[in-house]
């Protein structure tokens, strides 16, 4: 799969729902002011599922904020996996339509990226991501 | 009283009626010439997941939203270009899978000639030798 990293280019400005929150949104402008890494995951994508236990050890590992976007899913789904699997994320939000997605040029899930305090994608990855790329990629960006 | 209130009414039906039906015609007319322009136009976009098909071929998670934002794009009155030029600008050339005639495209066009011209060439220069 192609992987594009380093790259610096505007994140697309957004608007979702959290999960699980009814009437609570949150926008790019909101999480603005530090570097945070997007997530775009699916409860249906056996990769996203392969991949979880990975995100729980970067967590546990490293001090990032990991926004989640729910991809074109069931929201009752992913809540109920992550009650189970455990929930890395700091939050998760709906991209139910897909737009967003469309917006970053997703190819599939998972994909990841990094945005940096400015609003800018610094790294981007197509496909399962490990703790220890996690380490020798991204953590480097921080 | 009630007569005069039906006599309203017939009135307006009377005067309004063609317009609701022009209107309804013209909404029916819209979204037929939105089906035909949207069939054509996803059998133009590459799925990003399954890259050998078309976004009309492919049930990819991906292909479905490309197809949502496209026809919700021409329902808002966007023309063909400017959605193109929109998938263009956020996957690149490759999103169209017969890419435009361009320079930059052109190893695309000619490229796979030019390898069987040059494989043609080997072919000829070993048999020559021989």
């Amino acid at each position: 799969m192609k992987q594009e990293k380093h790259i610096v280019q505007a994140c697309p400005d957004f608007v979702l729902k959290k999960l699980g929150k009814e009437e609570n949104f949150v926008t790019l402008s909101d999480l603005k002011g530090h570097p945070f890494v997007l997530h775009v995951w699916a409860s249906w994508c056996g990769a996203c599922l392969q991949e979880h236990n990975e995100w729980i050890k970067i967590k546990q590992r490293f001090p990032v904020t990991i926004v989640a976007v729910l991809y074109r899913d069931e929201g009752s789904v992913a809540l109920e996996m992550l009650k189970e699997k455990g929930d890395p994320y700091s939050c998760v939000l709906e991209d139910k339509a897909g737009r967003l997605g469309l917006d970053l040029g997703l190819m599939g899930t998972p994909e990841t990226f990094l945005i940096d305090k400015e609003g800018d994608i610094r790294y981007h990855r197509v496909g399962v991501l490990t703790a220890s790329i996690f380490e020798k990629e991204v953590a480097p960006l921080l | 009283m009630r007569v005069n209130l039906l006599y309203i009414l017939f009135f307006y039906l009377f005067c309004f009626a063609p317009f609701l039906l022009a209107e309804d015609k013209l909404y029916t007319r819209t979204l037929e010439v939105h089906k035909t322009t949207y069939q054509t136009f996803i059998k133009e976009i590459r799925c990003m997941t399954c890259p050998n098909q078309t976004i009309a071929d492919s049930q990819a998670p991906v292909a479905l939203a490309m197809r949502e934002e496209i026809l919700r794009r021409m329902e808002a009155g966007e023309s063909v270009e400017a959605i193109r030029a929109y998938l263009v600008a956020h996957y690149g050339e490759r999103v169209l899978y017969k890419p435009a005639l361009e320079n930059k495209t052109l190893p695309l066009w000619w490229g796979p000639i030019g390898m069987l011209g040059v494989g043609f060439l080997i072919w000829f220069a070993i048999m020559r030798k021989r």
